[in-house]
């Protein structure tokens, strides 16, 4: 069958022909002697380290067929995914550790309601209703059991977290800054 | 390609005895195969010298890796895949050391040949003398190829080998194939196309 790499018909006969560059037929009677001498002579020569990569690259050669286009992206999904995995495996003996450390900040918060004692008066403007408490913050003796705490003009404010005794943090929430002393 | 028809054992058993420890086996197949890997190495490296020393090394390699070699392709496909890329890899490294061939080098059996005959017919002195010229620009030709292409070109051209079995042997695509022999049949016509002119 003609196929449309082929050659005109001269430059094929031309190529053919050197089909006929021969050795005699003697060469290679000799060859398969000069063979056995050479590889007498490599049996003491050889050295482990050349046996091996010697294997090496046989063994790549057969793998070649995964360099071609059909396999090569299936076959880089398949390296990306391992990698990965394997990053992936070796971050995580470190997450138990460092989730231990976060879940003081990291703890569950829970909204207070706000429940104005008998007697008392709820300072108005005050975002209670929005403003959290945490569970794990640091209660003083003076707070309720529900984190809120009686101000000296019986108001109730909510109970922040503190980074030194007296000192308590700055709760902004846009507009508002509450400061307990 | 290998003469499985013939009376002679078929690879597979020569290469099942071979694996066994048969000496003589792997004899069997050198001197069955070294023949038509002394073409393909000795086209690709235009170097009779070196064409020896590969020829050797290749099958000093074969015989090393024999017992691995598990019988998915043929052998002797198992068998220039070992020597193409033990050449391409030996003409990367060598500085090119080519040497002009002529029809001095052609085997005797070449004047029954029809190709030859067609090309020196009518035959006469000038005629001859024009298809030695055409051979050596021929071979000058060859040596610009790029490794890759010239490896394409021996094996199907000179050798005869289809695509889909060039292709096992270079681990590439068909489509490369074509691909590289439309470009090298395309490099080497137009090289000899003021010699197809006179």
């Amino acid at each position: 069958m003609k196929h449309s790499s082929d050659p005109s018909p001269e430059l094929a006969a031309l190529l053919r022909l050197k089909r006929h560059e021969q050795p005699p037929a003697e060469y290679f009677d000799e060859f398969v002697h000069a063979f056995h001498e050479r590889q007498r002579a490599e049996l003491l020569r050889v050295s482990a380290w050349g046996l091996f990569a010697d294997r090496v690259g046989t063994t790549l050669l057969e793998w070649r067929f995964l360099l071609q286009p059909r396999w090569l992206v299936p076959a880089g999904a398949a390296c990306t995914l391992l990698l990965t995995s394997l990053v992936f495996r070796q971050a995580a003996p470190a997450a138990p550790g460092a989730v231990a450390e976060a879940a003081p900040s990291s703890a569950p918060v829970r909204p207070v309601a706000v429940l104005p004692l008998p007697g008392s008066t709820v300072r108005p403007g005050l975002p209670w209703g929005a403003m959290p408490v945490s569970t794990n913050a640091p209660s003083s003796p003076a707070s309720s059991p529900n984190g809120l705490r009686r101000t000296p003009g019986d108001a109730l404010v909510p109970v922040l977290p503190s980074t030194t005794e007296g000192q308590p943090l700055q709760a902004n929430h846009g507009k508002i800054i509450i400061l307990v002393r | 390609m290998p003469d499985d028809d013939a009376p002679h054992p078929p690879d597979a058993e020569l290469v099942a005895r071979a694996q066994a420890g048969e000496l003589s086996a792997f004899d069997e197949l050198v001197r069955r195969h070294s023949p038509r890997l002394y073409a393909l190495v000795y086209h690709m490296t235009s170097h009779r010298e070196d064409t020896n020393d590969l020829l050797q090394d290749v099958f000093a390699k074969a015989y090393r890796s024999l017992g691995r070699f598990r019988g998915q392709s043929q052998f002797y496909t198992w068998l220039y895949s070992i020597a193409t890329n033990m050449t391409l890899n030996f003409l990367k490294k060598r500085n090119r050391r080519a040497r002009a061939m002529s029809l001095d080098d052609l085997d005797a059996g070449v004047e029954r040949n029809e190709d030859f005959i067609a090309l020196t017919t009518p035959r006469s002195p000038e005629k001859e003398t024009s298809l030695k010229e055409l051979q050596k620009k021929l071979n000058e030709a060859m040596q610009t190829l790029s490794d890759d292409h010239r490896a394409v070109v021996v094996m199907y051209d000179i050798q005869g080998l289809p695509h889909a079995e060039i292709s096992r042997i270079m681990g590439v695509s068909e489509g490369t194939i074509r691909s590289r022999l439309f470009y090298a049949h395309r490099q080497l016509q137009s090289q000899l196309d003021e010699f197809w002119k006179k």
